[in-house]
């Protein structure tokens, strides 16, 4: 609280002016009031960090109009308090675009993170809701890599969100409990979507045309009717990469043209369900279990026209993983693969 | 010479045959290839001649070369499902008279078109063209197809081409790093749910009349999607991120086009453009922000016969105030 002491007659002088607000570097932004921007703030340099504070409850139109930051180093927008409306603004060449933090429950709708050094949106707190936000080419363009969106906060929402062209990651998702539906991450020079945290919830999100895989998971996340697509970098590209897993549950994704293989299930992936899924037309393999990933599944699901093998079972006689009514050109070994 | 084998591997219902390259399968009968085709030094390697059913198990046919064709289908109301063509030219050919059905069909590594169709009424389904350097699917003067559930990948030409093609269904297709995504020339069509990404050039290209895209998502394109010269084409619900030049432009020469319900967010240069000369626009409930030159424009004096209504927009030209809101 004493943090924001200094900016509680800005704050003041802000509430009392309900609708069009002429906002300034350094400005705080609630509790409470309904705001609509008037203009571009900043460029907000050095000593004003963050550029811009906002704390709900609290609604902020930002109409159009953008946060500069000029490249100082200093943070965008931060968001603290609880509940929070915030829609219609871009932050740009700032370190972190937007940082959702504070009690959390807040909604960030149609905002845009372009070019700044670090991360997009970085969302720290609980119960956000995040929907269609544009991540681009952030951390990409400095020495730092920086993510579209980073979710370390549990029992997130984001919903229709692009990440595109990121310096590393399009979604890096590590709270727990998180929801990610109709997404799409394109062209990011890391993994298009990386699931770390526990128990999370995607489905129909696309990862396409990233320089490393499309999904890499390491959490016993679920995935529902994901499409990950030509993926290809300097290092092998999967579809969807499993390392480190235990227990994620992957149905009816789809994996085509990927540089690697359509599923890629490392050694440390172990009790993965794959069903009903998809994998045409990638280099490597459809789907590829490797030596020391075990009690693994793969049921009802195609992979036709893969490089090497359809469908491949690094350890001895598949040894704990059971293959069951597939649909394959050739796999190997072939005695224990159905 | 064909003909003889035809009616001696024909004869043969639901049969497991070894398929070799240069056989004629059909018309009449059921196959199941045993193993790979190939490298095969016919051009084109397998001719399949409808009403006749095709699976390949899995299994991979592949050219010696890429000077030569793979598959043609001829007659009508083949079934080819279940199998992979490599190192050809052209993968696979439809034409006859059409009716055919290809199901989980991958062309991959190729020099020409993954499926060129020639005739109507084909359904392409769950089929995949990944690597190639023509035209991934592409329809010419062929109607009434559908394709569904296909996906094409890392192609240095465009992603699915129609020309000449009408009354076509496009559902659930994406298109990624391909140099144009969609180009519709035709009338009647309808994309629904199709999805680009990473496109050199434009999303999607729509001339012709009466098409219509629904639920289109282009992102990190030059320009998402492209309604040319035509009559009555809809764009409706559309998402569109990132784009090098513009979200959504109506050009000169379009009649009575509709943009409808879309997201347009973040690009280099203008959100959505109606160009000089493009008249009866409908430009409707969009929601249009953070581009670096422009979210809307309309170069028509007064917006001449179009109509900007509803939209959320954060800059426009005219500015505020004006015909574009």
């Amino acid at each position: 609280m004493r943090r924001w002491s200094g900016f509680c007659a800005v704050a003041i002088v802000l509430l009392a002016a309900r609708v069009d607000a002429q906002v300034v570097c350094g400005a705080v932004l609630g509790p409470g009031g309904s705001f609509v921007a008037t203009a571009d703030v900043g460029p907000c340099g050095v000593g004003v960090d963050p550029a811009l504070t906002i704390i709900g409850p609290v609604e902020v139109d930002f109409a159009g109009f953008r946060v500069n930051c000029d490249l100082d180093g200093v943070d965008g927008i931060a968001i603290e308090g609880k509940g929070a409306e915030v829609s219609n603004g871009s932050v740009t060449r700032c370190l972190t675009g937007v940082r959702v933090a504070g009690e959390g429950k807040h909604e960030i709708t149609q905002m845009e993170a372009e070019e700044n050094e670090d991360d997009g949106f970085v969302v720290e707190s609980d119960g956000n809701k995040l929907e269609h936000n544009l991540a681009r080419e952030n951390g990409r363009f400095s020495a730092i890599q920086g993510d579209g969106f980073e979710v370390t906060g549990d029992k997130n929402t984001l919903t229709e969100n692009w990440s595109t062209r990121n310096g590393k990651n399009g979604f890096d998702v590590d709270g727990e409990g998180c929801k990610l539906t109709g997404n799409i991450a394109a062209v990011n020079e890391e993994v298009g979507i990386k699931s770390d945290g526990a128990k999370g919830k995607f489905k129909e999100n696309t990862a396409g045309a990233n320089e490393r895989s499309g999904f890499a998971v390491t959490s016993n996340s679920t995935f529902t009717k994901e499409l990950s697509s030509g993926n290809d970098g300097d290092t092998v590209a999967h579809g969807f990469f499993l390392n480190g897993a235990m227990g994620a549950k992957l149905t009816r994704g789809v994996a085509v043209g990927n540089q690697g293989s359509g599923y890629s299930l490392f050694s440390t992936a172990s009790v993965a369900r794959i069903g009903k899924a998809v994998a045409l037309g990638n280099e490597q393999s459809g789907v590829a279990i490797t030596d020391g990933s075990t009690d693994n599944s793969v049921k009802g699901s195609t992979a036709i026209g893969n490089g090497n093998v359809d469908l491949f079972d690094g350890n001895a006689d598949c040894a704990t993983t059971t293959w069951s009514k597939n649909r394959f050109g050739h796999a190997d070994p072939a005695a224990c693969i159905d | 010479m064909f003909l003889l084998l035809a009616v001696a591997l024909g004869a043969a219902p639901a049969a497991h045959a070894q398929i070799s390259c240069g056989d004629t399968l059909g018309p009449g009968g059921k196959f199941e290839a045993t193993a790979d085709i190939g490298p095969c030094s016919q051009d084109p390697a397998l001719t399949i001649v409808g009403s006749v059913k095709v699976d390949f198990a899995g299994h991979e046919l592949s050219c010696d070369s890429t000077m030569k064709n793979g598959i043609e289908i001829e007659g009508k109301g083949a079934k080819v499902e279940n199998g992979a063509v490599t190192g050809c030219d052209d993968a696979i050919t439809v034409g006859g008279e059409g009716r055919h059905k290809l199901t989980r069909m991958v062309a991959r590594g190729i020099e020409g078109h993954g499926f060129l169709l020639t005739s109507d009424g084909n359904k392409v389904k769950e089929c995949t063209v990944a690597d190639g350097n023509d035209i991934a699917i592409q329809l010419m003067s062929a109607d009434k197809n559908a394709i569904t559930d296909t996906h094409v990948a890392r192609i240095d030409d465009n992603g699915v081409q129609l020309d000449e093609s009408h009354r076509n269904k496009l559902k659930r297709v994406s298109a990624s790093a391909v140099h144009r995504g969609f180009v519709v020339f035709g009338d009647g069509n309808k994309l629904d749910d199709c999805r680009v990404m990473d496109t050199i050039a434009r999303g999607a290209v729509v001339g012709g009349d009466g098409n219509r895209l629904k639920e289109f998502s282009a992102v990190r394109v030059q320009t998402g999607v492209w309604l040319d010269a035509g009559i009555g084409n809809r764009l409706t619900k559309c998402r569109i991120a990132d784009a090098s030049l513009q979200g959504i432009a109506v050009r000169s020469g379009a009649v009575g086009a509709r943009v409808e319900k879309c997201q347009v967010i973040g690009g280099m240069y203008d959100g959505i453009v109606v160009e000089s000369g493009a008249t009866g626009t409908i430009v409707k409930k969009n929601v249009v922000l953070h581009h670096d030159r422009t979210d809307a424009v309309d170069e028509n004096a007064s917006c001449g016969t179009n109509m900007w209504t509803s939209n959320t927009i954060g800059t426009s030209d005219p500015p505020a105030g004006g015909c574009v809101q």
